[in-house]
């Protein structure tokens, strides 16, 4: 059975429901109403945010719950990101922000974990200027501050 | 650009910093405000105080500042003689590991009562009378749930009272590979109600029927691990565990280790008196007919089973183990024959992560195609090892499995999670086409044991992006 998911400009979609349904938040909605087709409003997502995110569950339809990676053990926890996935997320740093924060709101844990980890393989290795140069992101400390800032954080640099 | 920033969300900064280091998370912090409040809490959430000789060493944070943000604090870890500096309250501290302790070890328990885990990483012989006082700190820790002794630790002090006292309020106790250098009598009519983990692994100089006095007085014991070291008097408290494990002392384990020595008879015994079980590591021992047909009603529950260096385990046995078992996440056995497996059921273990067991082949190499069919099923696995491991066996030509494309080895294209590969002392070892083939089919490898047909110079030569054993 169909789902017609409406986006905050009142773009209409309409997408399985098995694809749907990767969206936890959806999937409780679908189980608190029962059978319907009255469409689903999202207020929170743009359409072209929801277009990606469908984009996102129609490729994942097939897979498995997600055993959640709950190993706080850091050289256990993978950084590695499936090739599609990878590609999925060659977009720009406003719409990689937006499709975390519509993961995060449509409780979608995978493309939550591949938003995150994506944003921090941005981040690797990289100095505070050259951080806020891929983010597009404005100094706003005093140069007083950021001395103290890294006064303060000298000791992480040899870890 | 602030409304849209996913750091204002602390759930999403706390799943980004997961992935960051130490290092990467000072940058960010030296970004923009409120990247910075986002994710100060992370940076200062794991210290760890290191020895600091010479120019060359690694920095420790300022006392100073470390006092400032020391409610961040969450898991400390001592890796030096601990300076004054760093005894302080850290309020909501919850594990504390010492690698190395000494005179202030007590003070910085006594300052810190929210710690719920304490692990002694010791391998420095200490004075016992520094000991007794930090045993009374640990005593009274009120919220202490988990000690663990890590490998070399010793354990001393005149009297164990305030240990035995620590341990009625502990649900769990780790000791491995320990000295305990003291009298360990527990007090009488001391019951260690609250215990669910015991792991006692290789105590030096105590012995097993103390061990198994320990054992005795924790009677909701859900999991338990008892290494022995051989000592003469094993045997009889090896027999006396099987005679309360009859008599029903322990009704909640679920999950056994034990290397006590124990006949395939006496296992079954202990197996009967356990309403279920989900882990048992029975590696090492008699494990046979007997105790296998026993363990059959806890199929549907097993999920993990280490039976390796068993000679009374047959192929047909571990067949019917992995039809069997559809919860079976890790499996270790040490033979199975390819006949048996196409004899037998389809497995049902399709969510098993850790594989460990060597293929044989009667017939020779016509069936192989239809073992790596079989293993292309299971496409959960981080771990897969037909490597032969067992010591005084030898496999004659083509006995094991080939690590071939021509045999089969392309239908595991789909093992993507794999990150170790073992195939040891097979007849038919990969050669470069084949660890070519591994490198772009199984990208989150990180290790591979063999010995491949692939000369020296060129290997070393050659950079993968996995770790290689040849021995």
């Amino acid at each position: 059975m169909p789902v017609t998911l409406v986006s905050l400009d009142n773009e209409n979609y309409v997408v399985d429901k098995e694809v749907a349904e990767r969206s936890i938040l959806i999937k409780n909605m679908l189980e608190d109403v029962g059978e319907t087709d009255s469409p689903i409003p999202l207020p929170n997502v743009t359409s072209t945010v929801l277009k990606k995110v469908i984009e996102y569950c129609e490729h994942h339809r097939n897979d498995p719950i997600q055993v959640p990676d709950e190993t706080d053990d850091p050289r256990k926890r993978s950084n590695d990101i499936e090739e599609w996935d990878m590609k999925f997320m060659q977009v720009d740093q406003e719409m990689l922000f937006e499709i975390i924060l519509a993961a995060n709101y449509l409780d979608i844990k995978p493309l939550l974990d591949v938003g995150c980890k994506t944003v921090a393989n941005i981040i690797k290795g990289k100095t505070p200027e050259e951080i806020r140069k891929a983010f597009n992101i404005v100094n706003d400390f005093t140069p007083e501050e950021e001395a103290q800032i890294r006064k303060e954080n000298e000791w992480a640099e040899d870890r | 650009m602030a409304t849209l920033d996913p750091f204002n969300l602390p759930e999403i900064s706390s799943l980004i910093a997961r992935h960051l280091n130490k290092r990467d998370l000072g940058s960010c912090l030296g970004v923009c405000k409120a990247w910075h409040n986002a994710l100060l809490p992370h940076l200062w959430s794991d210290i760890d105080v290191k020895p600091s000789l010479g120019e060359q060493s690694l920095r420790n944070p300022d006392p100073n500042i470390l006092k400032r943000y020391s409610h961040f604090v969450k898991n400390l870890e001592i890796r030096t003689f601990l300076l004054k500096e760093y005894v302080m309250p850290y309020p909501n501290l919850r594990t504390l590991n010492f690698v190395v302790t000494n005179g202030c070890s007590a003070d910085l328990l006594s300052l810190n009562t929210s710690i719920t885990h304490l692990t002694f990483n010791d391998q420095h012989y200490l004075e016992a009378i520094e000991n007794q006082e930090l045993w009374r700190a640990v005593a009274d820790l009120p919220h202490l749930t988990t000690l663990i002794f890590d490998f070399g630790t010793t354990i001393s002090a005149f009297d164990m009272s305030d240990f035995w006292q620590a341990c009625t309020r502990l649900d769990g106790l780790f000791i491995f590979t320990s000295s305990v250098d003291c009298s360990v009598e527990i007090p009488d009519g001391m019951v260690f109600s609250r215990m669910r983990k015991l792991v006692l692994q290789e105590m030096y100089r105590i012995a097993p029927k103390d061990n198994l006095e320990l054992i005795r007085r924790c009677p909701n014991l859900k999991c338990l691990t008892w290494y022995s070291v051989v000592d003469d008097d094993l045997e009889p408290a090896a027999m006396e565990f099987v005679r309360l494990a009859k008599n029903g002392a322990w009704p909640n384990l679920e999950s056994l280790g034990i290397r006590v020595g124990l006949g395939d008879d006496d296992m079954a015994t202990v197996l009967e008196n356990i309403s279920f079980v989900t882990k048992l590591e029975f590696d090492d021992s008699s494990f046979g007919l007997t105790s296998f047909t026993t363990l059959k009603r806890s199929f549907g529950m097993l999920k993990d089973l280490n039976v390796s260096n068993c000679p009374n385990m047959s192929s047909r046995m571990v067949q019917e183990l992995l039809s069997s078992c559809p919860r079976l996440e890790v499996f270790m056995g040490d033979f199975l024959e390819a006949e048996d497996v196409l004899a037998g059921q389809p497995w049902v273990c399709l969510s098993i992560m850790v594989l460990k067991v060597c293929f044989t082949f009667r017939a020779g190499q016509s069936l192989m195609p239809a073992i790596y069919e079989r293993l292309s099923h299971l496409t959960r696995l981080t771990s897969l090892n037909v490597g032969h491991e067992l010591k005084g066996v030898r496999l004659s030509h083509h006995q094991g499995l080939d690590i071939q494309l021509e045999a089969g080895l392309g239908l595991l294209a789909k093992l993507k999670h794999l990150e170790y590969f073992g195939a040891k002392d097979l007849p038919g070892s990969p050669g470069l086409k084949e660890i070519e083939w591994m490198a772009e089919n199984w990208r989150s490898l990180v290790a591979i044991r063999c010995r491949p047909q692939i000369e020296p110079e060129k290997l070393s030569k050659t950079k993968w992006n996995f770790w290689f054993s040849t021995s």
